[in-house]
């Protein structure tokens, strides 16, 4: 499993944070735990919900939120959470983290129509651009990965695509920042491919597979090829997610479980990522 | 405007060869600046290596403007850049160096990203990468970038001046000056060039004035003088004889006081031989400069 720019947060530091549970769970396990913003994404304030009442929550407060609520002190982003990305907005937000005892986890970058498949070049460039950008933020906020959308991976851009994520890597390395990619809904096998020729890492998500088989023959795979971090969703007529995780700790995998939940699993955000707390508390 | 700017020695210049029999004056050739789009038929490009008619890469581009017509200005679209690596940047830079050259200022047409998108993330995806931009101009010793502005519609406005200040205040910090150009076009939803000029003043960013970029004469002669006190030191001219007098253009600039760069952008319109086409509108600039 991979360290750099790994920490583990301090017990100490962790049982100084309040929390809704009568009885902290196993410390050490919450210390292996992420949520998405994503999850929260309906209570989220930002320029793209104005007046929604039910927005309540302010990005500079989901790590303290998260801390105080479930004990857990890693979070994972979107880039398009941040509604800035100057130098004084990335200080105070790594303040906010500093101050819940938090670490960002992973940004995940996902351009509108930018990524690593374009047949373009001159799209292609201006994918690198942008994550290298995002390279230096992810820096700047302590996060150690991030992950880059695969857009595809047709064979005709194949080639270009992996030289598009060597590019991008040789920049990560130089930062100490992992860049990372999972097969969403490409064929993981093939993915599996381009992660090795790029030299990048993968970001194994249990439930981003299109049949029930997939799951335990890819997972087995990608689990040793993370960079210290994996994505936990729960969609039970698609998959178990205790035999994903079952699977993550037959392999070895000593990394984090992010928590990724959406409408479909509970019209309460709180109500569904607490429902895979508890099995990855169970499981872990 | 001196940021960055510098003026091309005339002894260097007079080192380079050129078509013409008798050199043109220096102080003259030093204010002019060839665009790469003028010669985009012929430029070499990843995507179309083996065609014959591309045979300048936009590596040799300086030389080829120095040599050919005692320019030392070129101008480049981001979009030509084939890397954007700094060890690409480094030997492109060294390039631009051996033709005694300077870059005048880079183009930046990032597709659907423009201060103009009322999302909020793809004006920040805008900004960062003009940022990159900014910081690639620096590598290149380049004083200017010039953004698409977008449509500047009513409901956007206030939104893209935030993000061209945004944007600025980058730039500043780096020594690079942001510029715009007034856009018209009969098929596009145009803003009026009073409400550009607005949207300069407001962001704080320069004019890149463009001789050709107007719907009719009236609002070319109004504009213009505006426009050329407005510059970061360097405009556009185009040759559209049954659109408008160049040199009517040019002599707008003399009584606006503008003592900046004119850069050729030379078209299709313009004749099939890129070569032809920016000569003609050299000789006119020449002639009235």
């Amino acid at each position: 499993m991979m360290k750099r720019r790994e920490f583990l947060m301090s017990s100490a530091a962790v049982a100084a944070s309040g929390s809704a549970w009568a009885q902290r769970p196993d410390q050490a396990k919450l210390d292996r735990i992420a949520v998405m913003s994503l999850c929260f994404a309906p209570l989220l304030k930002g320029t793209a919900r104005p007046g929604n009442p039910k927005a309540t929550l302010d990005l500079m407060d989901l790590a303290g939120m998260v801390a105080e609520r479930y004990g857990i002190h890693r979070v994972e982003f979107q880039h398009a959470d941040f509604p800035s990305a100057e130098p004084t907005y990335l200080q105070e937000f790594r303040s906010r983290l500093r101050q819940a005892n938090s670490q960002v986890n992973q940004i995940n970058l996902d351009f509108a129509n930018l990524n690593i498949s374009a047949p373009d070049r001159v799209i292609r460039l201006e994918t690198i651009d942008l994550t290298k950008r995002w390279i230096d933020y992810a820096a700047a906020l302590d996060c150690p990965r991030v992950m880059v959308t695969h857009g595809g991976l047709a064979p005709e851009v194949r080639q270009s695509a992996v030289e598009t994520l060597k590019t991008m890597n040789a920049y990560g390395k130089a930062k100490n920042v992992f860049v990372t990619m999972d097969p969403g809904n490409a064929p993981w096998e093939m993915v599996v491919e381009v992660i090795k020729a790029a030299g990048i890492w993968a970001n194994p998500d249990c439930g981003n597979f299109p049949d029930k088989e997939s799951p335990a023959a890819a997972l087995r795979v990608l689990y040793r090829m993370s960079a210290g971090s994996s994505r936990v969703q729960h969609v039970p007529n698609k998959f178990d997610t205790a035999d994903a995780i079952k699977i993550a700790k037959e392999v070895g995998y000593k990394g984090v479980f992010s928590i990724e939940t959406s409408s479909r699993n509970s019209p309460d955000p709180h109500a569904s990522v607490r429902a895979i707390l508890d099995i990855l508390l169970a499981n872990i | 405007m001196k940021r960055r700017d510098f003026l091309t020695g005339s002894a260097s210049a007079l080192a380079s060869s050129a078509a013409w029999a008798k050199r043109p004056d220096q102080a003259k050739l030093n204010r002019i600046g060839i665009m790469s789009v003028c010669f985009d038929p012929i430029l070499k490009t990843p995507s179309s290596p083996a065609d014959p008619k591309r045979t300048v890469d936009i590596m040799d581009f300086a030389d080829l403007i120095a040599a050919r017509y005692g320019v030392h200005r070129v101008e480049f679209q981001h979009t030509d850049f084939s890397s954007t690596e700094p060890a690409y940047f480094q030997e492109f830079r060294r390039r631009i160096r051996k033709a005694k050259s300077q870059v005048n200022q880079i183009n930046l047409e990032f597709a659907n990203l423009n201060i103009s998108a009322a999302d909020p993330v793809i004006r920040l995806e805008a900004i960062e990468l003009t940022k990159s931009w900014i910081d690639h101009a620096v590598e290149l010793d380049c004083p200017r970038v010039m953004l698409n502005q977008g449509t500047l519609a009513p409901e956007v406005r206030q939104s893209a001046v935030g993000t061209l200040k945004t944007m600025n205040a980058y730039a500043k910090a780096k020594n690079v000056f942001i510029t715009m150009e007034p856009r018209w076009r009969a098929d596009a939803r145009n803003v009026p060039w009073d409400v550009f000029v607005d949207v300069i003043k407001a962001s704080g960013i320069y004019a890149n004035p463009d001789i050709g970029n107007f719907p009719d004469k009236e609002s070319r002669e109004a504009a213009l003088p505006i426009l050329y006190r407005m510059t970061a030191g360097s405009s556009h001219v185009k040759n559209i004889p049954e659109k408008f007098s160049t040199a009517d253009g040019i002599k707008i600039s003399k009584e606006a006081g503008y003592t900046g760069i004119y850069t050729i952008e030379a078209r299709a319109n313009n004749g099939p031989d890129p070569y032809v086409a920016v000569q003609t509108i050299l000789d006119i600039l020449l002639a009235n400069i």
